[in-house]
C-alpha cells in the first residue's frame, strides 16, 4: 500500500475527535514502536508477515508501546486496514505529520562534547528559536571539533569547527 | 730487179692474207654480232635487274628503318614523359609525405605542449590541495588542543544567535 493511503488514514484519525493528549500518546507510542522495530529485525518480520494473526501481532506491540488506550485503539485499526507494513516502512514520515498536527519541533543536536551548563544553553536557546514544544536528541560527535550542528526536521544548520573547515576547503 | 720482185710478191702475200683477215673479220662479225650483243644486252639487264633490286631493298630497308626511327622516337618520347611523370609524382608524394609529417608534428607538439599544462595544471592543484590538507589538518590540530568547554559554548551561543536571525528572519 502506498503512503497516500497512509496519509490518507492519517488525516482521517487527525480529523475525528481524537483529543490532542490522545495523539500526544499515539505520537510517543509510535516514537517507542519505530525505535524497537527499527532495531529488532525479528520483531519487523514479524509484524510484516501476513501469516501471523492479528492477536499476536497486537499483543506484541502492546509490549513495546504499554497499554495505552489510544495507541492500542490505533495499531488495532492500522492491523484492520492492513497497512502494519507500510506504516514500519514510512513511519518517519507519519512522525513527521503528526508532529505538525501537534506543532512539535525535532531537533537532533550535534556536539563534540557536552556537559550540563552547555546543555543548558543549548536548550535555552531552542526553546527562544523554535518555542517549548521541542524534541530534542542529543547526539556526540568528536569529528565536529567544536560548536553544533542542528538538524531541524528537514533543515540542516552547521555551525561546527569542521563545517567552516569544509567550507574553507572547498574555497 | 729481183729485189723488186720480191717486194712485189710480199706485198702481194700480204694483200692476200689482209683480205683473208678482212673476210674472216666480216664472217666473224657476222656470225658473232647478235650472239655477243644479244650476250651484253641480257647481262647489263641482269645488271639493270640486279641494281633495281638492291635499289628496291635499299628503299625498304631505308623505309623499315624510317618506321623503326620513328618507333624508336615516340618510344624515347614516352619514356621520357613516363621518367618526367614518375618523377613528379614521386615529388607529389614525397611533398605530400613531408606535408603530413609536418602537420603530425605540429599536432604531437600541440597535443604535447597541452597535456604538459594539463599535467603541471593537475600537479600544482594536487601541492596546492596537500598543502591546504596540511593546513586544515595543522588547524584542526591545533584548534583540538586550544579548543575548551567556555570557548565552545560560546562558539555554539554565537552560531545559535545567527540561527535565531536566520529562522525570525525566514519566517
Amino acid at each position: 500500500m502506498s503512503s497516500a493511503t497512509i496519509n490518507d488514514f492519517l488525516q482521517a484519525i487527525t480529523s475525528s475527535d481524537s483529543s490532542r493528549d490522545d495523539l500526544n500518546e499515539i505520537y510517543n507510542s509510535l516514537v517507542k514502536f519505530s525505535e524497537v522495530t527499527s532495531a529488532n529485525k525479528e520483531v519487523r518480520v514479524f509484524l510484516t508477515n501476513d501469516i501471523h494473526d492479528s492477536e499476536s501481532k497486537l499483543t506484541i506491540i502492546r509490549d513495546i508501546i504499554g497499554e495505552s488506550r489510544p495507541s492500542i485503539n490505533f495499531f488495532k485499526t492500522i492491523i484492520d486496514f492492513n497497512i502494519l507494513s507500510d506504516l514500519i516502512s514510512s513511519y518517519e514520515f507519519f512522525l513527521k505529520k503528526l508532529r505538525i498536527i501537534l506543532e512539535r519541533v525535532k531537533i537532533d543536536v550535534y556536539v563534540a562534547s557536552l556537559n550540563d551548563e552547555k546543555k543548558k544553553i543549548i536548550n535555552d536557546e531552542l526553546v527562544n528559536i523554535w518555542g517549548q514544544n521541542l524534541e530534542i536528541n542529543y547526539n556526540l560527535d568528536v569529528s565536529i571539533i567544536g560548536g553544533i550542528i542542528l538538524q531541524v526536521e528537514d533543515k540542516l544548520y552547521d555551525g561546527s569547527i569542521r563545517g567552516k573547515l569544509e567550507k574553507f576547503n572547498n574555497i | 730487179m729481183a729485189e723488186e720482185i720480191n717486194l712485189f710478191g710480199q706485198l702481194k702475200f700480204a694483200s692476200q692474207h689482209l683480205l683473208n683477215l678482212g673476210v674472216f673479220c666480216g664472217i666473224l662479225y657476222y656470225f658473232l654480232k647478235k650472239p655477243v650483243s644479244n650476250f651484253f644486252n641480257s647481262r647489263s639487264e641482269k645488271i639493270e635487274k640486279s641494281i633495281n633490286s638492291a635499289k628496291d631493298t635499299i628503299e625498304s630497308a631505308q623505309k623499315i628503318y624510317d618506321e623503326n626511327s620513328t618507333k624508336f622516337n615516340q618510344i624515347d618520347s614516352e619514356v621520357s614523359n613516363l621518367r618526367s611523370t614518375s618523377n613528379k609524382v614521386s615529388e607529389n608524394k614525397v611533398s605530400e609525405i613531408i606535408d603530413n609529417a609536418n602537420s603530425m608534428v605540429k599536432l604531437i607538439e600541440k597535443d604535447t605542449e597541452e597535456i604538459i599544462n594539463l599535467e603541471s595544471a593537475k600537479i600544482n592543484n594536487q601541492i596546492e590541495d596537500e598543502i591546504l590538507n596540511k593546513a586544515v589538518e595543522l588547524v584542526q590540530f591545533d584548534l583540538k588542543n586550544s579548543h575548551d568547554e567556555n570557548k565552545d559554548s560560546e562558539i555554539i551561543r554565537k552560531y545559535l544567535n545567527e540561527v535565531k536571525k536566520d529562522v525570525i528572519s525566514y519566517n
